[in-house]
C-alpha cells in the first residue's frame, strides 16, 4: 500500500504483517528492544504464539524492508552495510510438500528439503539484492550495467546454460528450474520408483551454499566491510518436523561461514536441539532464544499493564500516521472510553463493602469491614477484589437479551487483546468500522464494544475445534479451565484470592501437549520469570489463560492466584449435565 | 511437459465405452459402490477397487460385498500414509496393458468415495507414466446427499497433494482459493495458516441438492465476511466449468503469486483444483482432511462425469 492509498484506506484493516509490503510495514512497526537484540552476529531463535508478531519483526530485519525504515538506527545499519538481512519465508505451501512423500528415504528427504530450501533462499536473496543495488549504486547507467553483471554472474553459478542479464529473468529462470525439478521427481518415482533428480545439480550442493556463493558475487561488485552480518531470516520453521529443524540445527552450530540464523517458530515448537553432528546446540553459545509474548517492556519497571498500554497505543499512533487521521488529534481514550470495571477510577470504599458483603465469603467481609476507613484497605481488599466485584455484580444483574458493557472501554480492549498484534489490530478493525463514518471516527459505543469483544473471544474459542491435531483436545481443556475459573468467579464466594491462573503439576505427557500446544496458538500463557523472560516452562510453571478469552468465560482479565492442574482436572463436571437432561416430549 | 485436458461428459458417452482398467473405491459411504452397480460388468475391463485399511464399518463391510458379487473383484487395501503404494499397483496393471499393444487405454474412475489424496495420486500416476500409448481418462462422481452438521471438525495435518506442488520463487505473494463446504472451521483454520493476500472462495452452484449452496453460504458466512475478497459460483456437475472459472482467478497472478488452492468443497470441485495445480507451476492444491466423520451420504442417482486427458506440449508460465 502506498502513502496515497493509506490515506483513503481504513488504517486497521491488514491484521497480518504477512500480508504488508516494504511500502506500509515500515510505517506501523514498532521498534522494540527485542527487535534490536536481533541486530547482531549471533544466532536467534524468536519465540511467539500465532500474532504475536514474529513475521513484522523477521520481515523488518531483511535489507529490503530494514531500507525503508524511517529510524535512526536503521538509517545507520543501511548506511554502513553493517546488517543484511534476507527474509525466507517457509509457507506451508511449500513446506506442505515436504510431507506428501513417505516413499521417500531419510536421505532423499533430506536432500529434497536441501535442495527446496537453497532455491527458497536464492529466490529471497533475488530481493535483497535489487535493494543492495538500489541503497549502494548510484547512477542509472551504473545500476543497470551492475545489475546485468551480477545477474549473468549468479546465473552462470545457478544454471550454467543459461543467461539471465536481468534480476526478473534470474527470478523466472529459477522458477523454471525449480518447476522442472518438481516434474523431474514425479516422473521418477512414477515410472521407475527411484529418488535423487539429477534436474538443477547446482542446488543439489550443501545447504545453503548457493546462497553464500551469491554473497560472495554481490560482494565482488559492492563493497561491504568484513564485519557485515549477513543474516538468513527463516520464518515460520514450526511447519518444519524435527528432522528438517536437526539440518537447520546442525548450521547454527558451525555458524555456516558468515551466516548468521535468525529463526521464528511457535512456543514449543523449536522441537530438538539435536544436530547432525554428535554435538548438540547449546544455548547461550550457540543461540539464544528471545521469547515475544513476555512483553519485553515490561522486563523494567512498568506493570503488565502499563507495558500492554504502551505498546498498543504506539501501534495505534503508527497505523493512523500516514492515514487520513494523522492530524485528527484521535486517540484510544477519545474512541474506546473507559472501562467501569478495570479503571482507576475510584470506587468508595462503602460501596466496595456493600459489594463484599452481596458476593465474598465471611472472613473477607470481617477484613474489609475491620480495614474500612484505612488506607490498607485499598492495598489489601479494594485494589485486589474491585474489578472483581464490580464484574460479578454487572454480570448477575444481566437479564435477557439486555446489552451489557462489561467488556468495554480502552482498559479492557488493551487487555483482552493480551499484547498481540494482530489480535488488537483486528479489534480495532472491528471498533473502526462500527464507529466511524465519513466526517471521521466517532467514540464506538459501549455495548458495541462489549459486543464485538464478546464475539471475538466466542470465535477464538471455538474455532480451535478445527486445529490440526490437537484442535479437539485443547478446546476440551480450554472448556474445562475456564468453567472452573468461572465458577469461582461467578458462583462461589469470593476472597481477595481470586483464581485466574494454574500451576502445572500433572505427570502426564499428553496433557502437558495439550497445554504446550495452546501456548502455541496463543490461547494459554506461560508466566514466565521475570529473571529470565526468554525461558519457556516446560511440564512445570505457571499458567493463565488468553485473557482473550476472558469475555467469552466472563472472566476478569487479570492473573489472580494460581490454583494446582490436578484440581481443576479432577473437578467434578458441572451438574447440569446436558447429556443427561430428559426429553420434555 | 504434458498438460491435462478436462472436458464434460454425457452418461451416452460413459454407457457406450469399453473401458481397459476401472478404479473403484470402497468405503463406509453407501454411494461408493453406486456405479459398480449401474454399470455392465463386461464394459469395466479389470477392475482395481482401493479400499480403507484399518477397522471396517457394517456398510463398508456390505459394499465389499456388493465388489465382489458384482465385479468379482477382491478389495485392495490402503493404509493411512501408504498412499503412494496406488502407484505400484497401477504400474503393474498398466504395464500388462502396454504388453498387449493397445494405441489408447480407456480408464474408468470413480472418486466418489475417494480421499482427494488418492484420486489425485491416480491422476500423477497416469500424467507423469511415460508410454507411447495414449490414456483416456474418465473420471466419474457420485452425487451425494450429506447427513451434515456445521461443528467443525479437527483437521490433520496439511499436505499437499501429490503431483500438486508449486514452485517456491513466486514467494511474493500468495493468493489462496477456497472450496467451501459444510466444514465453517476448516476454511478459517486454514486461512490463518496460509495468511494469503488476496482470498477467493469457491461455492457449488447448482449443488448437490437445491438448498445446498444457500447453506454453503450461510454456514461460511463468518469466513465469507471476514476474509474473502470474492465468491466465485461454479457448478457441481462440471469440472470443466470449475477448471475455467479458477483459471480465471489465478490467471493474473499466474507470475507474480503463488495460489493455493484449499478444496473443502464437493469432489468435483477437488478435481478440477487438482488438474489446475498439476497444470501450473505457480498453483498448488492443499489439503487438510476433516477426517472420516462416518455420516451416511446416499447417493442422489445424479452422476458428474468428466474426461481427461494429457497433452505434451510446453506449459506456459
Amino acid at each position: 500500500m502506498n502513502t496515497t492509498d493509506q490515506k483513503v484506506g481504513n488504517p486497521f484493516e491488514n491484521d497480518n504483517a504477512r500480508n504488508s509490503t516494504p511500502d506500509d510495514l515500515p510505517y506501523q512497526f514498532v521498534w522494540t528492544t527485542d527487535f534490536a537484540r536481533l541486530i547482531s552476529s549471533k544466532n536467534h531463535v524468536l519465540i511467539g504464539a500465532r500474532g504475536s508478531g514474529k513475521t513484522a519483526i523477521i520481515k523488518m530485519l531483511s535489507h529490503e524492508y530494514l531500507a525503508r525504515l524511517n529510524h535512526e538506527a536503521a538509517a545507520k545499519l543501511i548506511r554502513d552495510k553493517s546488517f543484511v538481512g534476507t527474509y525466507v519465508p517457509m509457507r506451508l505451501s511449500w513446506v506442505g510438500g515436504l510431507k506428501n512423500k513417505p516413499w521417500l528415504t531419510e536421505k532423499g528427504r533430506e536432500n529434497h528439503f536441501q535442495w527446496r530450501l537453497n532455491v527458497a533462499c536464492c529466490s529471497a536473496f533475488i530481493s535483497t539484492l535489487e535493494s543492495c543495488l538500489r541503497a549502494y549504486i548510484t547512477g542509472k547507467a551504473e545500476f543497470f550495467i551492475t545489475e546485468r553483471d551480477v545477474c549473468l554472474q549468479l546465473s552462470a553459478a545457478w544454471f550454467p546454460t543459461l543467461r539471465a542479464e536481468s534480476i526478473d529473468k534470474l527470478r523466472q529462470y529459477l522458477a523454471e528450474v525449480e518447476y522442472k525439478k518438481l516434474l523431474d521427481e514425479e516422473k521418477l518415482r512414477v515410472n521407475d520408483g527411484v529418488e535423487f533428480s539429477k534436474v538443477g545439480v547446482e542446488f543439489d550442493i550443501g545447504l545453503f551454499e548457493p546462497l553464500k556463493r551469491a554473497i560472495s558475487i554481490l560482494k565482488s561488485f559492492i563493497k561491504f566491510p568484513q564485519s557485515t552480518i549477513w543474516a538468513v531470516c527463516l520464518d515460520e520453521a514450526e511447519y518444519l518436523s524435527v528432522e528438517y529443524q536437526r539440518i537447520l540445527n546442525s548450521h547454527l552450530r558451525t555458524f555456516a561461514d558468515g551466516l548468521v540464523f535468525k529463526i521464528t517458530t511457535m512456543p514449543y515448537k523449536h522441537y530438538t536441539l539435536e544436530t547432525n553432528t554428535a554435538v548438540p546446540l547449546v544455548r547461550g553459545d550457540d543461540f539464544d532464544y528471545i521469547y515475544l509474548d513476555s512483553m519485553e517492556v515490561s522486563k523494567r519497571t512498568f506493570s503488565e499493564y502499563e507495558a500492554l498500554r504502551k505498546f498498543s497505543t504506539e501501534l495505534f499512533e503508527r497505523r493512523l500516521k500516514g492515514s487520513r487521521w494523522e492530524n485528527s488529534g484521535v486517540t484510544l481514550d477519545m474512541l474506546l472510553g473507559t472501562s467501569f470495571i478495570l479503571s482507576d477510577k475510584s470506587v468508595s470504599q462503602e460501596a466496595i463493602v456493600e459489594l463484599i458483603a452481596k458476593h465474598s465469603n465471611v472472613a473477607t467481609l470481617e477484613r474489609a469491614k475491620y480495614l474500612l476507613g484505612t488506607a490498607k484497605f485499598d492495598d489489601e481488599i479494594g485494589r485486589k477484589l474491585k474489578g472483581a466485584l464490580l464484574l460479578r455484580d454487572a454480570a448477575s444483574q444481566l437479564k435477557g437479551n439486555s446489552s451489557s458493557s462489561i467488556y468495554s472501554g480502552v482498559e479492557m480492549v488493551i487487555r483482552c487483546s493480551d499484547g498481540n498484534p494482530r489480535r488488537f489490530i483486528s479489534l480495532l478493525n472491528s471498533m473502526y468500522l462500527a464507529g466511524s463514518d465519513e466526517s471521521g471516527f466517532k467514540p464506538v459505543p459501549l455495548a458495541v464494544q462489549d459486543r464485538i469483544l464478546r464475539h471475538f473471544s466466542t470465535n477464538e474459542f471455538r474455532r480451535i475445534i478445527s486445529e490440526p491435531n490437537h484442535g479437539n483436545d485443547i478446546h476440551q481443556l480450554l472448556l474445562k479451565i475456564g468453567k472452573f475459573f468461572k465458577e469461582a468467579l461467578h458462583f462461589k464466594p469470593l476472597s481477595s484470592d481470586l483464581i485466574l491462573s494454574f500451576r502445572y503439576n500433572v505427570d502426564d505427557s499428553a496433557i502437558w501437549d495439550v497445554v504446550s500446544e495452546a501456548v502455541g496458538v496463543g490461547l494459554i500463557r506461560p508466566l514466565v520469570e521475570k529473571s529470565d523472560f526468554d525461558e519457556l516452562p516446560v511440564r512445570e510453571g505457571t499458567f493463565r489463560l488468553s485473557y482473550m478469552l476472558s469475555p467469552y468465560f466472563y472472566l476478569l482479565p487479570r492473573r489472580g492466584r494460581a490454583i494446582s492442574l490436578s484440581a481443576i482436572l479432577n473437578s467434578p463436571p458441572p451438574l447440569a449435565d446436558p447429556t443427561l437432561q430428559m426429553e420434555l416430549l | 511437459m504434458a498438460k491435462l485436458y478436462v472436458e464434460d461428459i454425457s452418461l451416452q458417452d460413459l454407457f457406450e465405452r469399453v473401458y481397459e482398467i476401472s478404479i473403484f473405491s470402497c468405503g463406509y459411504e453407501e454411494r461408493s459402490a453406486n456405479l459398480a452397480t449401474i454399470l455392465k460388468p463386461e464394459k469395466i475391463g479389470c477392475t482395481l477397487v482401493f479400499g480403507f485399511g484399518g477397522k471396517k464399518s457394517e456398510t463398508c463391510l456390505q459394499n465389499e460385498a456388493l465388489f465382489k458379487e458384482h465385479l468379482e473383484s477382491d478389495v485392495t487395501d490402503i493404509s493411512y500414509g501408504e498412499t503412494h503404494r496406488i502407484i505400484s499397483v497401477l504400474r503393474a496393471e498398466v504395464e500388462k496393458l502396454i504388453f498387449s499393444k493397445k494405441e489408447i487405454v480407456k480408464v474408468l474412475v470413480d472418486y466418489s468415495s475417494m480421499p482427494r489424496l488418492w484420486y489425485s495420486e491416480i491422476l500423477n500416476f497416469f500424467k507423469n507414466f511415460n508410454s507411447a500409448v495414449e490414456f483416456e481418462l474418465d473420471f466419474v462422481y457420485s452425487v451425494g446427499e450429506h447427513a451434515h452438521s456445521d461443528q467443525p471438525q479437527q483437521l490433520g495435518d496439511p499436505i499437499v497433494l501429490p503431483g500438486c506442488e508449486a514452485v517456491a520463487t513466486y514467494s511474493k505473494r500468495t493468493v489462496a482459493i477456497f472450496g467451501l463446504g459444510f466444514d465453517s472451521g476448516a476454511p478459517i483454520c486454514m486461512h490463518g495458516k496460509i495468511e494469503p493476500d488476496n482470498t477467493y472462495a469457491l461455492i457449488a452452484r447448482p449443488g448437490a441438492l437445491e438448498d445446498y449452496s444457500k447453506k454453503t453460504f450461510s454456514i461460511n458466512e463468518d469466513f465469507i465476511a471476514e476474509s474473502v475478497d470474492e465468491v466465485i459460483y461454479s457448478p457441481l456437475s462440471s469440472v470443466k466449468q470449475t477448471y475455467d472459472s479458477l483459471r480465471e482467478i489465478f490467471f493474473p497472478f499466474r507470475t507474480s503469486a503463488i495460489t493455493v488452492i484449499v478444496p473443502f468443497g464437493p469432489k468435483p470441485h477437488a478435481l478440477a483444483a487438482i488438474i489446475a495445480a498439476m497444470n501450473y507451476p505457480g498453483v498448488t492444491c492443499l489439503y487438510s482432511s476433516t477426517g472420516s466423520r462416518p455420516s451416511v451420504v446416499t447417493a442422489t442417482s445424479e452422476l458428474v462425469l468428466s474426461r481427461i486427458y494429457k497433452d505434451v506440449e510446453q506449459v506456459a508460465g
